[in-house]
């Protein structure tokens, strides 16, 4: 399975000062959310995910990016970064297009600078999920 | 690719002013807002007024609406219009994306395939070889080239109508299908015209139609006040205010009208609401419109913001409205009527300059005042500051200013913005709101908060950054046991501190405040920026209070702890006594 935040290539505390570098170059359209970023690694596979929270999760929004690193002659820090750095891209696309500017949300087939890569994303409103998963409990 | 989340790349990003403090803009507004475009093809003469309308706002209007909804304006753009629209909505970072154009093919195809190709075909040759590049490769029949083919390569080509001449369009299956689509209607459209673009595109020389047709899009960009990275850099190298200032003296006693009353509300958003009510000539209110929006164009390559980004270009509008009015307003002495004049006959850069410079000056006295009190770092602030560093200089103010002064900090990172900006300040939880400077109002807010500043670090003492957190401390424990002249010693003094009961400890605060103002009056010549300001001084002494409050805050915290907690906020003045 995937590992979360535990590889020696991209340490927890880069990963750290990569959120807070997102969290300041966006900082005028947060209103009260941040960034969280994710990497892994799954059988030669890369994986990443930043998501866009607020503190009552009633916004949460994955973007998450996934590349055969080998295959695409990247080592696995580079891929890593590779897919941070995109996902960073569609992030100021997204905040500066009045937050209208979706990713499907099953995997989509990318290329940037010669590199094949899959994106994916969903805004989800987890609050209202719990809400809802709640009531069906008193339901049942 | 470059890290984008680098250490430069974020200084990059401060520099260009927009995006380094946060505040919200308003909706966009001017030349930059979205205009119903069928409504304006709905009256007579409908189409010639649309023809007028620049391009930046028929590409905001059809992005809005989508241009697949946009049929009928469409139709009616001119073709150097739709050329200047393409300048803006297909380029990034000075190179042509093509694939930013398939969304025009659909969009002309569905009003038809003839206008598809029209408009296609109007284009300049460049535009048209550009888009198609690298993308098609042409073979005779009966040529080495086509007979080494194989048969699954041969099944990918397709065929000109005398199929003597095959062609191959390169890139991925959505490149592959929209080429196609636009071949098609420029073929069935103008079948020589179709023979003759084939053969251009596929013996083009890689980007050389693009290297050239950047050069026409720059010149035409010029044209609508995008300007080059040195041209937009001398709109903020400070202006000499006198003769100006001078001239619209004259002006205002002449009017001899009552000055009026300051307000918050953005200065420039009056007098167009003044000239709209005054039922200014058509002309004439869309010149002042326009000389708004080519204001903001220029400010573009200083501000890292590229042509394209209606986004970034209405933050800029809207922060070059605020400093264009703040300039208005101060020529004008507050008339709205006078304001108009200023803008018309003095036009929205001159009065950017304006607004600028007097922010200039609070820039100067902020950095006059602190090194009079010995505060050395103010000297590199200054440094970068004049060398146009905005993004090193809020770097330096992250670094070395904020552990120092906590929220106080924010008005001095709002000064030295590139886009000065004012905080609000008074809010004692969540993230610091700036707003635009865009009246006189505003600008004494921020001078208000400004000598607060300077008055705190008056009270300390002055002196370099560092300790100068615990000299605050150690002056809010002295005015706390109420010694502030004796010399008893600091541990005494703490252990006094801490032995206060809470209702002494709460009428020791209700106190301070007087005790405060008494010292600051005393200092005044070190700390104040003018003398003789009557009323504003209570703003002064209302920020000192409020900031203040942050040192009392944690003292009292302390107290709460222990000895050393306390010792530890004012270690600096123990060490010195020590010593």
């Amino acid at each position: 399975m995937k590992e979360v935040n535990e590889m020696s290539w991209v340490n927890e505390d880069e990963i750290l000062e990569l959120s807070k570098a997102m969290a300041t170059k966006y900082q005028i359209y947060l209103q009260g959310r941040w960034f969280d970023i994710e990497c892994a690694q799954d059988q030669g596979a890369i994986y990443v995910t930043t998501t866009l929270r607020n503190k009552d999760e009633s916004f949460v929004y994955p973007v998450e990016a996934r590349v055969l690193a080998q295959e695409e002659g990247l080592k696995a820090r580079e891929a890593a970064l590779f897919l941070v750095d995109y996902i960073d891209a569609y992030f100021e696309d997204y905040l500066g297009c009045g937050e209208e500017l979706y990713l499907p949300i099953d995997w989509q087939n990318m290329n940037y600078d010669a590199v094949s890569f899959q994106m994916r994303g969903q805004i989800l409103n987890l609050k209202v999920e719990r809400m809802a998963d709640r009531l069906l409990e008193v339901v049942e | 690719m470059g890290s984008r989340l680098s250490k430069d790349q974020l200084t990059s990003v401060r520099d260009g002013g927009t995006k380094s403090l946060f505040w919200r803009s308003n909706p966009p507004s001017g030349f930059l807002a979205e205009v119903d475009l069928d409504a304006i093809l709905a009256v007579e003469g409908g189409k010639k007024v649309l023809q007028a309308l620049p391009p930046q706002t028929v590409l905001v209007s059809l992005r809005a609406k989508g241009l697949l909804e946009s049929q009928a304006a469409l139709a009616a753009l001119s073709g150097e219009q739709f050329t200047r629209i393409l300048d803006l909505d297909l380029w990034r970072d000075d190179r042509l994306v093509p694939e930013r154009f398939y969304e025009w093919i659909e969009a002309y195809e569905a009003v038809s395939q003839a206008e598809l190709s029209r408009r296609f075909i109007e284009l300049e040759e460049e535009y048209q070889l550009a888009i198609l590049s690298s993308r098609v490769k042409v073979f005779a029949i009966e040529t080495e080239e086509y007979d080494q083919l194989s048969d699954q390569e041969k099944d990918q080509l397709n065929p000109m109508p005398c199929q003597k001449v095959w062609y191959q369009i390169l890139g991925d299956e959505r490149d592959q299908m929209m080429i196609e689509r636009l071949f098609q209607a420029v073929r069935e459209d103008r079948l020589s015209y179709a023979y003759s673009l084939l053969s251009h595109a596929a013996y083009q020389i890689p980007q050389e139609a693009e290297f050239l047709l950047n050069q026409f899009r720059t010149a035409r960009l010029e044209e609508e006040g995008f300007v080059s990275d040195e041209e937009a850099a001398q709109i903020f190298l400070p202006f000499n205010l006198e003769p100006i200032s001078l001239k619209w003296i004259a002006r205002r006693s002449q009017s001899n009208k009552a000055v009026q009353e300051a307000s918050s509300e953005a200065f420039l958003a009056r007098v167009l609401n003044f000239a709209h009510g005054k039922q200014l000539d058509q002309d004439a209110v869309y010149q002042l419109h326009l000389s708004l929006l080519q204001l903001a164009n220029t400010l573009c390559s200083a501000s890292g913001i590229e042509a394209c980004d209606t986004k970034g270009l209405h933050a800029l509008l809207e922060q070059a409205q605020g400093l264009a009015g703040l300039g208005i307003e101060y020529l004008s002495g507050g008339d709205v009527e006078l304001g108009l004049s200023v803008l018309e006959e003095e036009g929205a850069k001159v009065c950017f300059s304006v607004g600028l410079s007097l922010v200039h000056g609070l820039r100067l006295r902020f950095v006059e005042r602190l090194l009079g009190m010995k505060v050395g770092e103010a000297q590199e602030l200054f440094r970068l500051y004049r060398s146009n560093r905005f993004g090193a200089l809020q770097d330096l103010l992250s670094d070395q200013w904020e552990p120092v002064f906590g929220r106080s900090f924010e008005c001095i990172r709002g000064l030295f913005n590139r886009y000065p900006m004012c905080p609000m300040l008074m809010v004692e939880e969540g993230p610091i709101e700036f707003f635009p400077l865009l009246s006189l109002q505003r600008l004494r807010d921020l001078k208000s908060y400004l000598e607060a500043v300077c008055g705190v670090v008056s009270l300390a003492g002055g002196g370099g950054l560092s300790g100068l957190s615990q000299k605050i401390s150690r002056l809010l424990l002295k005015l706390l046991v109420s010694k502030p002249e004796d010399s008893e010693s600091f541990k005494q003094m703490i252990k006094e501190f801490i032995a206060l009961e809470p209702a002494q400890v709460s009428s020791r605060i209700q106190g301070l405040e007087e005790k405060v103002r008494t010292l600051l009056e005393h200092k005044r010549s070190e700390w104040g920026f003018s003398e003789d300001r009557g009323q504003e001084l209570e703003a002064t002494y209302l920020g000192v209070r409020f900031f203040l409050n942050e040192w009392l805050v944690g003292l009292l915290e302390a107290r709460k702890h222990s000895f050393e907690s306390v010792q530890a906020l004012v270690a600096m003045a123990t060490k010195e006594e020590s010593e």
